[in-house]
């Protein structure tokens, strides 16, 4: 009963915002501009949801004997307190953008950067030239790098047009079909989610398995 | 022939010892490559790319009329290469005297807004709720494009701080999406093409600043007009401030992320250099114990 009421609302609105695309009929363009808005609204209320579930999961592990409890702790103990500050003080506040500044937003920024280290690391190791594959990979790579600094153009003032071009044309080529695929692909998905073929957002009724073929 | 043996087998093993060199070393080799242009830099020039000079040439043909959407849709991890843009191209906006309306769909978005005009605001005598507004930070990432698309004044009603819009003189003149002249965004993922998907079929210019790693997923929308303009990493809004003649931040760094690509190519050079001679000498030993042992080869 659950999943087709569920399958029964997706298919309303899923019709409605469609056609709202290609008619022009004021009750179904105001009843799509109404879910459209209501789809914000259940958006920020998946956001507390995640928040709640982060919540439990977490206390729980904290009660358990998980090894990583204390990591739980902090973790609950970090999102209390941003979340108590950020309630009380508000985001206006000094000790809130203090936080941001000192602690989410270094940290942020730290995990990042440490990207560049580990890049340098894998392309030493890995970056082997083995065949006429990895030869046009790696002249590809080593011109958009050098064309997208000041370096490139001091050795060869062409070089950033170089790296234009290959960002242009042969990139494009190949994410435009990249593109098209999934959009392809979105279209498929959505079509069998408006029809209820598929129902892996609802669970499933008997508590196991997410397929929609068991009605 | 032993020694000869002996003596290869040498060579190959320090050139394989090469190729798994120890990462601290690497890691060293790019530390260095950055941090030395920051304490003395190179002063390398940057010449400005017509994919940044269509940018400068939209936001360049506002009025003091316009009203424009900026949307700050990026992290802390992204800020190095895309908040130098932010505030390259807000300082062009401010200086067209164009009236701003930070719409947020991350929650971050607010936070470099602020920041932003904390500095800015003073310099160009802009006042908040006449000049330019935040507004509150909208989930939904897509449907929340679409919301704004579709029903703006009905998405917001008050700003970040609870004022109702309608006391805002920078919203006064907005009715709906089609009463902006342009929107500006700043990513890290796909809200680029959100808004190409919901504002720029009613009509309005969408422009962007992306992180490099972004660039390559928008290229294609720039082909078909669908996107007016793109500025990419970090270069982008070192070109953008050359654009302007406004030297900041990202110029600074510019000289670091020359250093720091050369050492990522000349440490991928040494890799193969070193991959290619341990082979090489592997093959020489092999054939030389050949020869020392049947005289095989000859």
């Amino acid at each position: 009963m659950k999943l087709t009421l569920a399958s029964f609302l997706t298919l309303i609105a899923g019709v409605t915002v469609l056609a709202d695309h290609f008619v022009v009929v004021p009750f179904i363009n105001k009843t799509a501009s109404t879910f459209i808005q209501w789809s914000v609204m259940l958006s920020a209320f998946s956001t507390a949801l995640g928040g709640a579930n982060i919540l439990a999961v977490h206390t729980k592990r904290m009660s358990g004997k998980s090894a990583n409890r204390g990591l739980s702790a902090l973790l609950l103990g970090s999102m209390v307190t941003w979340l108590v500050i950020g309630l009380k003080l508000g985001m206006e506040s000094q000790v809130y953008k203090f936080i941001w500044d000192n602690v989410y937003g270094s940290l942020s920024s730290t995990l990042f950067a440490l990207n560049a280290f580990f890049v340098a690391s894998a392309a030493y190791r890995s970056f082997r030239i083995r065949g006429i594959d990895t030869v046009i990979l790696l002249v590809t790579a080593c011109t958009v790098m050098l064309g997208r600094t000041g370096l490139g153009e001091a050795i060869y003032p062409g070089m950033p047009q170089v790296a234009d071009w290959l960002m242009r044309v042969p990139n494009t080529a190949g994410m435009r079909g990249i593109t098209i695929g999934g959009a392809l692909g979105a279209i498929s998905v959505s079509a069998r989610v408006i029809l209820g073929l598929e129902r892996g957002y609802g669970g499933s009724e008997r508590g196991m398995g997410v397929s929609g073929y068991d009605l | 022939m032993a020694a000869v043996n002996g003596e290869w087998g040498y060579r190959a093993m320090t050139f394989r010892r090469l190729a798994v060199l120890d990462s601290r070393i690497v890691y060293a080799a790019v530390f260095l490559s950055i941090l030395l242009p920051l304490w003395r830099p190179l002063g390398l020039s940057i010449s400005v790319s017509q994919g940044t000079f269509d940018v400068y040439e939209v936001v360049d043909s506002l009025s003091q009329d316009d009203t424009v959407i900026v949307s700050p849709s990026f992290a802390p991890s992204s800020e190095a290469e895309v908040y130098p843009q932010m505030e390259a191209i807000l300082r062009h906006l401010l200086a067209r005297k164009a009236r701003v309306a930070f719409v947020n769909l991350n929650v971050e978005g607010r936070m470099y807004a602020e920041k932003a005009m904390t500095t800015l605001a003073p310099e160009f005598g802009y006042n908040y709720g006449e000049d330019y507004v935040i507004l509150p930070f909208t989930p939904g990432l897509e449907t929340a494009v679409a919301s704004i698309s579709d029903d703006f004044l009905g998405t917001y009603e008050r700003d970040a701080y609870g004022t109702p819009l309608t006391e805002t003189g920078a919203l006064a003149g907005i009715r709906s999406i089609n009463d902006f002249a342009l929107v500006v965004d700043f990513n890290t993922g796909d809200t680029t093409i959100y808004y190409i998907q919901h504002a720029k079929p009613r009509g309005i210019p969408v422009i962007a600043g992306a992180s490099g790693v972004t660039v390559p997923y928008l290229t294609p929308y720039l082909a078909t007009g669908q996107l007016s303009g793109l500025i990419g990493g970090l270069r982008g809004a070192a070109e953008y401030e050359t654009a302007i003649d406004n030297p900041g931040m990202a110029l600074a760094a510019m000289d670091a992320q020359s250093l720091s690509h050369a050492s990522i190519l000349a440490l991928i050079g040494l890799g193969n250099a070193a991959y290619f001679l341990a082979k090489r000498d592997d093959a020489r030993t092999t054939r030389r114990s050949r020869q020392s042992n049947g005289g095989e080869l000859k």
